[in-house]
């Protein structure tokens, strides 16, 4: 049995004639939110290269990966199990009327036999009670939204659109009960058909029918000539967000560049205090943002109370965009230096990021302008800067002087030409008395294992610290400096024992010149473990591995720590938040140096970790170490907390 | 425009680890320990900010004048970087930097060489010497007024207002410029200099002043001499360490100790 | 330099009675006196010279120099300058030693009368051959201790309070008591003092105290001053104190900032909580009788100066601390 498309209806074709200007509407409105995100500047050839470009960068694949499919909306499974069935079932509800214009238009059969059955009857009434379901849920939930919704800016205009949407499914479905209510039950429509059954006896149907026909239809025309002009955008721009992006593991900037332009007339731009500074990725971010929270609910600064929210962040760009405020500078006010500060930079907002938004980028690039045009920073973190500044490392008042760190030990020192690996031992490890044995155990089981290793006599920090606060050009000078030395005793290969020391080695001294293999002690140890070269008895203790951000989300090295660790104890359990979803010891963005106010967010950790029942916990991170050893001084006045190396180091026969 | 003149001085970092801290018997001075770079007494630092934030309040002229016998650049342009407008290097083998009557007399001619000035700014004392006499020094060669231990500076039209650190408070001093004022850390610390301002400081060229410039001859300026240098002695304590299973515990256990020590 | 003769020492009086300050002196000027067989001066100023004058004879000094006009409030030191110069070119003694605390007047004589001058001396002695003294002073923020000598008379030595003794009073002394005029003009004075603001401190200054209950940076803020310490204190009959991070940070009254650039302190009972220990502190306190250390960081520095030390939170250490002490002394008063 077949459909008649607009049957009841007169002039039914209108409804197709209004979609040109709704496309229209539409049109202009993306061109517009396209116009803006690129500050103004768009010409047709822009859209042909951006469109070229984007072809040619072969971003098809990721953005049905992960734009469309997007496994991370499911890491909440409620809110994504919803949001799923409202998206696949809306798709598939446009999809059905794009084939009922096509039906209409060039007569395309798909209101005959099965297929009319299948899909354009059940099909599409399984799609529209889903979404129906799906969209109800959330608006319930809406009513006693969680925290993260309303935290950091809540979006306006959500629960109106949604409510229209609402109101287009529920006029779908009385429409097509009604048309059923007069033509008879339908092969596979059983929403229509349960919804006949119930109109059938109502005076006006035919009436009734026709009206709310051209109230859905108006309805839905009007929605998606609506879209870019609300949270719907993100339909396209999210997806978009995600296929450009997904790309790069954890945070990983390109250094500013200091040399003035070609012209030398106009000074490089440091750091970000306006949209105008911020790239287009940052930018496109703002308008790929959902406003979900999620970033907001997994931060450690917003869990201890500090003044950031990397959703706040991100919005406040978003609304100065909107706003067209390219050159208002007060957004770096209104995001405020204590919240610009707060950040440690671990990248869990970025990790859980639905719509793939690198909220710490946009941070660290408002810190960098604080830090490097206004000179704008924390009191202690100051100090640091002054340290590095003076000293080359970033601590000051220290008892330690850099040879003190291997009294009594045998180390090689590096030799060109002859030793094959540097090991990079940093400036926790010679000025920090607690850190100083992760160092010398890491001598002692390389020495063991008989690797070609030696140190360069040096009290000089990678320069990371530097960094992290902001300053991009102490860092540069440091890291030059330590480049030089390299390059001139001709070192290829880096161990290091700091995934700080790692991630700037390997990411960031490239930028400048310096490319070396490098490895964290933890994947070139365990390799030694795995191929042999080191024995060592389990201790019969239980620990627990705390991630420190820097290896494992930021780099990516997740298991070869574990499976260091299990060979020198006898049971590993899991802290809660591990691997790629670790919570911060608290450490990293130089707040190590930071005043914390509030909660700390080290105490957090500690506890989660001391909460395991586990003898020891284990890091492979000297901030990680420092920061939790503290964080465990509010529990108990026991030593829990040792690097991996050296509880390895004690479990080895001493030559 | 009123113009202060701040006297730094370039030290062995006094933050440098205490395990580098070694003494030339021959030289009768602490070594540079190596890898350790020179860096501005701290007290000097916080007289560079005192005049530093007169001159976010109002137009300052600020000169900076450092004296040794072989002074580090980098250390010096950072004064530069952070708002002085001028950096003027006394730079003579025979500038010893252990006796103040010298180290006064020489900076003395310095500022006479500069001219007018309004203002002189030096640290209470210097982190190496901690003898605190340069500042006055320079004061009664000069025959200024002094006023010592600042923890604010104020500068209007001709008259300078210093609230002056006591030990059990603190006193407001007037007086007529120009004079020499010497800083506590009170004043506050040293700004850090934003990377456009340290890019220029470096390209700066510093000019270096001689004892022949200054018409001096140190060496008949030295007033006080070392008999002997040797490295302090720590408190030879007991070291009793008292223990708990609790710190609780050892709490109430220190109690004992001290109540049975007869110590209360 | 050969007419230059004698040990002149200058006190501060109040009522009746030598500050300790000046007693200290004269203990140390007695020394250096009597190993060349020459005299000790002593120079007071002010309106309760004479009255005090008894006294600096009974604690060792041979003449009392006694000028009753100290100069106006408000320019003491200014005056001070032109007594002692008068004085100096008067009696011209071979050695003039002050109190650190008149370190500023001690410099600007110096400078004027072209003599070196060693300031925050802890010891000073006299060499009986040459008879000129050789002082000793803490350098490199208290890292190292120099011995100098100076060019010059009268050699002038600002003595850090506590390094020197006293002697015992002795009543039975003899002595002079000189009426000193100085003219002193009131044109040569360059500074104004404006307004004095007193801060608060305890009623008992730390620098006497003969027990100090010291809070460092480790406290975290002003509230455990407050509480926990001042608890401790109060059960232990002493005062509050503080290292100078505190003191910076304005969690404290600057006038407890105990250290090299604070106050020196020697009590019988030095409690250090949460201090570290650098060298610049233990200057201020490394005269105590005993120190008791209680600190998180085994490692800190002041475990190894301590009597007694105990590792562990302050926040779980001292009130049980402060709560045994108490029971403990209530069963020693029952």
């Amino acid at each position: 049995m077949s459909r008649i498309p607009y049957w009841n209806i007169d002039y039914g074709f209108l409804i197709d004639l209004l979609f040109v200007p709704a496309l229209l509407v539409c049109g202009y409105g993306f061109y517009r939110q396209w116009k803006r995100l690129r500050l103004d500047g768009l010409k047709l050839k822009d859209v042909v290269q951006s469109v070229r470009s984007y072809f040619q960068g072969a971003h098809l694949s990721a953005l049905v990966v992960k734009g469309v499919i997007n496994s991370r909306l499911y890491r909440k499974i409620l809110a994504g199990g919803a949001h799923a069935v409202v998206m696949w079932g809306m798709a598939i509800l446009f999809l059905g009327s794009f084939l009922v214009f096509c039906n209409v238009i060039f007569g395309l059969p798909v209101f005959q036999g099965r297929f009319n059955a299948y899909f354009m009857a059940f099909g599409l009434d399984a799609a529209g009670s889903a979404a129906t379901a799906g969209l109800l849920a959330l608006g319930i939930r809406r009513l006693a939204a969680p925290g993260r919704l309303r935290e950091g800016g809540a979006r306006k205009g959500v629960t109106t659109v949604e409510s229209v949407i609402l109101v287009i499914l529920v006029t779908g479905f009385m429409v097509e009960g009604l048309r059923i209510a007069v033509n008879g039950p339908e092969h596979g429509a059983f929403m229509g058909n349960l919804i006949g059954g119930w109109l059938q006896n109502l005076p006006g149907v035919k009436a009734y029918h026709e009206y709310l026909w051209w109230v859905h239809g108006i309805l839905g025309v009007s929605i998606v000539a609506y879209i870019p002009y609300s949270f719907l955008q993100h339909i396209a721009v999210t997806p978009l967000n995600g296929s450009l992006r997904s790309g790069i593991m954890g945070l990983k900037l390109r250094l500013t560049d200091f040399a003035p332009d070609e012209e030398g007339d106009s000074e490089p731009v440091l750091g970000c205090s306006k949209v105008r500074d911020l790239p287009m990725d940052n930018r496109l971010d703002s308008v790929a943002c959902t406003w979900c929270g999620r970033c907001h609910e997994v931060c450690p600064a917003v869990i201890s109370q500090k003044a950031l929210s990397p959703k706040a962040v991100v919005t406040t760009i978003a609304q100065y965009l909107e706003a067209e405020k390219y050159d208002d500078a007060s957004l770096v006010d209104e995001v405020g230096a204590k919240a610009i500060y707060s950040c440690t930079t671990c990248g869990l907002c970025m990790e859980v990021c639905p719509a793939y938004v690198k909220q710490t980028e946009s941070i660290i690039r408002l810190r960098q302008y604080l830090c490097m045009e206004k000179a704008e920073v924390p009191e202690t973190m100051e100090r640091t800067i002054n340290s590095l500044e003076a000293r080359y490392y970033p601590f000051f008042g220290t008892d330690f002087g850099e040879g003190d760190w291997r009294k009594d030990l045998e180390v090689p020192e590096f030799e060109s030409g002859e030793t094959e690996y540097l090991l990079w031992i940093g400036c926790f490890a010679k000025y920090d008395e607690r850190v100083q044995s992760v160092a010398r155990a890491t001598v002692q089981v390389l020495n063991r294992a008989g690797v070609s290793f030696g140190i360069l006599e040096n009290g000089r920090c990678c320069g990371d610290p530097g960094r992290q606060i902001g300053n991009d050009f102490m860092y540069s000078e440091l890291a030059q400096q330590n480049i030089d030395e390299f390059n001139e005793a001709g070192v290829t290969k880096i161990l290091t024992i700091c995934p700080h020391c790692f991630d700037s080695f390997k990411h960031y001294y490239a930028q400048l010149g310096g490319v070396y293999e490098v490895h964290h002690h933890a994947q070139f140890i365990n390799n030694l473990i795995q191929g042999g070269k080191i024995s060592c008895r389990k201790e019969n203790i239980t620990a627990t591995y705390h991630d420190a951000c820097y290896l494992a989300r930021h780099n990516g090295i997740i298991d070869e720590p574990r499976q260091l660790l299990s060979s020198s104890v006898q049971r590993i359990v899991a802290m809660p938040r591990t691997g790629k979803e670790s919570f911060c010891c608290g450490g990293g963005g130089g707040n190590y140096w930071g005043e914390e106010e509030g909660k700390k967010i080290n105490a957090l950790r500690a506890e989660e970790a001391l909460g395991t029942g586990a003898d020891v916990i284990a890091t492979a991170c000297p901030y990680c170490l420092l920061m939790l050893t503290d964080g465990v001084k509010e529990f108990t006045g026991e030593k829990r907390v040792f690097d991996i190396v050296e509880l390895l180091n004690e479990c080895q026969p001493h030559s | 425009m009123p113009k202060a003149i701040v006297c730094v001085k370039q030290v062995i970092d006094p933050e440098a680890p205490t395990s580098t801290f070694q003494i030339d018997p021959a030289g009768k001075r602490a070594l540079a320990p190596a890898g350790s770079p020179p860096v501005i007494s701290p007290y000097d630092a916080n007289a560079l900010e005192a005049a530093l934030r007169l001159k976010d309040e109002q137009q300052f002229e600020i000169i900076v004048i450092s004296m040794g016998r072989k002074l580090s650049k980098p250390v010096l342009q950072k004064a530069l970087a952070c708002g002085a407008d001028q950096v003027i290097l006394l730079q003579d083998e025979s500038f010893d930097l252990f006796d103040s009557y010298a180290t006064a007399s020489v900076l003395a001619a310095a500022i006479k060489k500069i001219g007018a000035y309004d203002l002189i700014l030096c640290g209470r004392q210097a982190s190496d010497t901690n003898a605190g006499q340069v500042g006055i020094g320079i004061a009664a060669l000069l025959d200024l007024p002094c006023i010592t231990v600042a923890r604010s500076v104020a500068f209007h039209s001709g008259t300078i207002q210093v609230e002056r650190r006591m030990s059990d408070g603190y006193e407001t001093i007037e007086a007529s410029a120009p004079a020499v004022i010497t800083a506590d850390s009170e004043i506050g610390n040293l700004r850090i200099a934003p990377v456009k301002a340290v890019m220029a400081s470096r390209k700066a060229v510093l000019p270096v002043w001689t004892a022949g410039d200054l018409g001096i001859s140190a060496g008949e300026l030295i007033r006080t001499e070392f008999v002997a240098l040797s490295k302090a002695e720590s408190r030879a304590g007991k070291g009793v360490m008292v223990q708990g299973t609790t710190p609780a515990e050892a709490g109430e256990s220190l109690a004992t100790v001290l109540m049975d020590s007869g110590m209360i | 330099m050969s007419e230059y003769k004698n040990i002149l020492i200058y006190s501060e009086a109040s009522k009746d009675t030598l500050s300790s300050e000046g007693k200290e002196l004269l203990g140390g000027a007695r020394k250096l006196a009597d190993s060349i067989g020459e005299q000790v001066l002593c120079l007071i100023a002010g309106k309760d010279a004479s009255s005090a004058a008894a006294q600096a004879i009974a604690y060792g000094a041979d003449t009392v120099l006694c000028v009753s006009d100290g100069g106006p409030d408000g320019n003491r030191e200014d005056a001070l300058c032109q007594i002692l110069e008068h004085v100096v070119k008067t009696y011209l003694p071979r050695v003039l030693l002050v109190s650190q605390k008149n370190v500023d007047v001690a410099t600007r004589l110096g400078f004027k009368l072209d003599t070196g001058v060693c300031t925050d001396c802890v010891n000073v002695e006299m060499n009986a051959e040459t008879k000129q003294i050789t002082q000793t002073r803490s350098v490199y923020g208290g890292a190292a201790r120099g011995v100098f000598t100076t060019r010059n008379a009268p050699q002038i030595s600002c003595v850090r309070a506590k390094a020197l003794s006293p002697l015992e009073y002795d009543g039975s002394r003899q002595g002079t008591i000189e009426p000193v005029q100085v003219p002193i003009d009131p044109g040569q004075f360059r500074t104004r003092t404006v307004s004095e603001v007193k801060e608060e401190g305890t009623a008992v200054k730390v620098e006497n105290a003969s027990i100090i209950v010291c809070g460092g940076r480790g406290l975290g803020g002003p509230e455990p001053f407050n509480t926990v310490l001042k608890n401790l204190a109060d059960a232990l009959g002493g005062v509050v104190g503080s290292s100078r991070p505190p003191a910076d940070n304005g969690w404290v009254s600057k006038a407890l900032h105990i250290g090299l650039t604070g106050k020196i302190v020697a009590p019988s009972l030095y409690v250090a909580i949460a201090v570290s220990g650098a060298s610049q502190h233990m200057a201020g306190c490394s005269g105590s009788k005993t120190i008791v250390a209680i600190n998180n960081d085994r490692e800190a520095a002041i475990f190894r100066e301590c009597d007694y030390g105990v590792v562990g939170p302050y926040e779980e250490v001292v009130p049980a601390l402060t709560k045994k002490l108490i029971e403990l002394k209530n069963q020693k008063t029952a």
